[in-house]
């Protein structure tokens, strides 16, 4: 099982779930957007990749890199 | 009276709406959070009278942090007559799903579609986009008259105009199991806040939500937001055409978010506010409105000393009301010049990236990306940066940021460094300007350390930020925030600046007997009281009544640091930027021993407690509590660390720069390599595990 913490620069994944518990960062997730079938694509990395950019949605997002290992991609 | 809201999410131009309808100056920026509490105005539709609630963005109706919470306490509190959901036309697809929220909770909406932007990214049908969803719909511009116009009629429009739809997938959800309802709930609303597994709802309503969420299926949430989604979508493949490109995306990130570049970039920019600031451009503004001043003053100077000669009327003016005013009214262009250039950096965007570049580094400190904001913010006021730091989500962090700010050198300091040392190191002041905002940084870096491996240590913190578009300022807005400055500024002047330093002069020039003694013998009450504090700061090279005095004075306002310390100098009315090195090293009171005194006395100036309007915002934001140690902290790190400055520049006079910055280097090789020892021997004690630090998880075993 993939996350998407894993993916690397340039990456394009699709969201096929989630795992963990219902908090509230699951459901800032899902508000963003970032929901079943989207696809995400890896735009950038910072100095000590703690943050990557995601592009979703038509739009831009920042988001911390451990935030992301909920998200099971594929 | 009807009550008109504003909701929608972050950065789509709330409050530039707000400042439109109600012709208001709210603080705006292109940036998530600027709005960080309700803001209230009425404003006319005709004869018909409308107040408009602003609130902070929010995504959903479920708040993550402290100031979504205001905002959706709000619109659940919220009988309003209408709602204004605003969207941003080039992120309407991620706009639309609050909408869609509203919708289900069966509010009145009027969709605004901002299209401030040039670059459309997509192209909307109206008419379309308010049948599909069985809203009013208009696009606007904020700064358009005609587009606030039309929004304006809107509001007066009945609501039965446009026929409200069911929500189509509403139809999709269904209870699993049979619950009982009380009749006077919507089924519908309390099926949805079940998928919702919105605890708040059945609390209010004193019913148990366990039964109501056991009756849904188990992933109610995932479902229902993507069924939203899945509507949404569908409208805007409807409603719009996809132009091109992405939202918030630039070619500009190639360097501002270079791996190598980010950070020097960014250091560049500041540097090249702060120089154009202090040096070329808002010094030359500043020498030209002292001159100007002093046209105006002179004239009545002499006016009133042919109508009262040698009283204390024309020494009031002279001395309180020229001399000391004068010094700090003079700064009005490089502290207005200081405000334009953070209202820019603001509004350009650029302000996320550096959130993103820097939560790397500030996260080893325990502080957010995001406090990037509040703390540059620092640098032009604390009291209204305090403020923004609730957009952190995490309460130790927030207190964490909200403390630091008033170690970012505030506007109300440059008069002081400027004038006093600009007096003593001439030229070289460039240098001691750089190194005290610089020591700044550095002690604030310091403390948020300290903080987050003893009280206050931060949760990992859920670091998700958009990306707004690049923008320019506009000109319209250019003349909108100089002008906002400088009618603060002399507002500011106009008020406490007169207030204080009146009351000071009167202090300073009239003894407990209440007779006058400037220039004459006998004490004066500050002088008195001042010398009782005095000998506290003697070790810090300044153990001198006036500097004291004055330091006690900055309390209520830090320019009155300097116009009192003008005014103790007895000024020459004229010269308003007046006080030189000669009058200060050899004046009837001899105010600073040597350079190492003056360095130290600026240094104690940029750590001491901020002014009473930050202190009652620090509480307000924090909490007594913690503004009480926050108070000692500062005074704390103000002493010790003007001790350090002064003896080791009072080193560097006596010996010579090179003698002790090798003695300097030479104590901290020393310390690093006793850190290093100490960390081998640590090491040892569990294994050499490599990763060991204070948290290490096998020593804890």
């Amino acid at each position: 099982m993939k996350t998407l913490d894993k993916a690397k620069v340039g990456e394009l994944v699709k969201i096929t779930g989630y795992v963990g518990e219902d908090d509230r960062i699951f459901r800032r997730f899902l508000e963003l957007g970032l929901t079943r079938g989207q696809e995400v694509k890896i735009h950038n990395r910072s100095i000590l990749n703690k943050v990557v950019l995601l592009e979703i949605r038509g739009y831009v997002l920042s988001v911390r890199r451990s935030l992301l290992e909920r998200v099971v991609v594929e | 009276m009807k009550e008109v809201l504003l909701i929608g999410n972050p950065n789509t131009g709330k409050t530039t709406l707000f400042n439109s309808l109600t012709k208001s100056d709210e603080h705006v920026g292109n940036w998530h959070g600027v709005t960080v509490d309700n803001k209230k105005k009425s404003f006319f539709v005709g004869k018909e009278e409308f107040v408009l609630v602003d609130t902070p963005g929010v995504y959903s109706l479920c708040p993550l942090s402290f100031e979504e919470e205001v905002a959706v306490k709000t619109v659940s509190a919220h009988k309003h007559d209408k709602i204004i959901n605003i969207c941003d036309r080039n992120n309407i697809r991620r706009n639309l799903y609050l909408t869609v929220c509203l919708l289900e909770q069966g509010y009145d909406v009027v969709l605004a579609i901002n299209e401030i932007d040039k670059k459309s990214l997509f192209k909307i049908d109206c008419k379309k986009l308010e049948t599909e969803l069985g809203v009013q719909a208009v696009l606007f511009n904020a700064e358009k008259n005609e587009d606030v116009a039309s929004l304006k009629k809107c509001l007066t429009e009945k609501k039965e105009a446009f026929k409200s739809i069911d929500l189509p997938y509403t139809k999709k959800l269904r209870w699993q199991k049979k619950v009982d309802i009380p009749s006077e709930l919507d089924e519908q609303l309390v099926l949805i806040k079940a998928y919702e597994k919105d605890e708040k709802f059945f609390e209010e309503r004193k019913l148990d939500h366990k039964a109501y969420f056991d009756a849904v299926p188990s992933d109610s949430v995932l479902t229902l937001s993507e069924l939203r989604y899945a509507f949404v979508d569908e409208v805007v493949s409807n409603c719009s055409k996809r132009v091109s490109g992405i939202y918030g995306k630039s070619k500009f990130d190639r360097i501002a978010l270079n791996k190598f570049f980010a950070i020097p970039f960014f250091f560049l920019i500041l540097c090249g506010v702060f120089y154009l600031t202090f040096f070329s451009f808002g010094a030359l503004l500043s020498d030209g409105l002292s001159k100007l001043l002093e046209l105006v003053s002179n004239p009545i100077l002499s006016l009133i000393e042919k109508s009262h000669p040698n009283s204390w009327v024309y020494d009031l003016f002279n001395v309180a009301i020229f001399g000391g005013l004068g010094t700090v009214l003079s700064f009005l262009p490089q502290v207005v010049l200081l405000f334009f250039f953070l209202s820019v950096l603001e509004d350009s965007g650029y302000m996320s990236r550096i959130a993103f570049v820097f939560e790397d580094v500030l996260g080893k400190v325990g502080l957010s990306g995001k406090s990037v904001y509040t703390l540059l913010m620092g640098f032009g006021c604390s009291t209204s940066a305090i403020m923004t730091s609730r957009n952190m989500d995490d309460k130790n962090a927030k207190i964490k940021t909200a403390i630091l700010c008033p170690y970012m050198s505030c506007s109300a300091k440059i008069p002081i460094y400027t004038v006093i040392g600009g007096a003593f190191f001439g030229a070289k002041n460039l240098l001691v300007i750089f190194f005290l905002y610089l020591l700044g940084v550095v002690v604030a870096i310091t403390i948020s350390k300290f903080f987050d491996m003893t009280v206050l240590k931060s949760k990992e913190q859920s670091f998700i930020l958009e990306f707004p578009p690049y923008r320019m300022t506009s000109l319209k807005r250019v003349s909108k925030i100089l002008w906002k400055n400088v009618r603060e500024f002399m507002l500011r002047v106009g008020t406490i600046m007169i207030a204080m330093n009146v009351v000071i002069w009167w202090f300073s020039s009239f003894s407990f007997k209440f007779s006058y003694v400037a220039g004459g013998e006998g004490e004066s009450i500050l002088e008195t009281i001042g010398k009782l504090i005095a000998p506290i700061f003697s070790p810090l090279g300044f153990g001198n009544w006036a500097v004291v005095a004055s330091l006690l004075a900055g309390l209520v306002a830090k320019e009155v640091v300097v116009s009192s310390i003008a005014m103790f100098n007895g000024v020459d009315a004229g010269a308003t930027r007046l006080v030189s090195e000669s009058l200060l090293l050899s004046s009837s009171v001899v105010f600073f021993k040597n350079y190492a005194s003056v360095l130290s006395f600026l240094v104690f100036c940029l750590l001491y407690t901020p002014c009473i309007a930050s202190i009652s915002m620090l509480s307000h934001e924090i909490g007594k509590k913690w503004t009480f140690i926050s108070i000692i902290i500062q005074l704390m790190t103000a002493y010790i660390v003007s001790f350090v400055v002064f003896n080791i520049a009072f080193c560097i006079e006596l010996f010579g720069f090179w003698k002790v910055a090798l003695i300097l280097l030479a104590i901290i090789i020393l310390l690093i390599s006793i850190g290093y020892i100490f960390r081998k021997i640590k090491r040892k004690e569990c294994g050499n595990c490599k990763n060991c630090s204070k948290n290490c998880k096998r020593k804890q075993k």
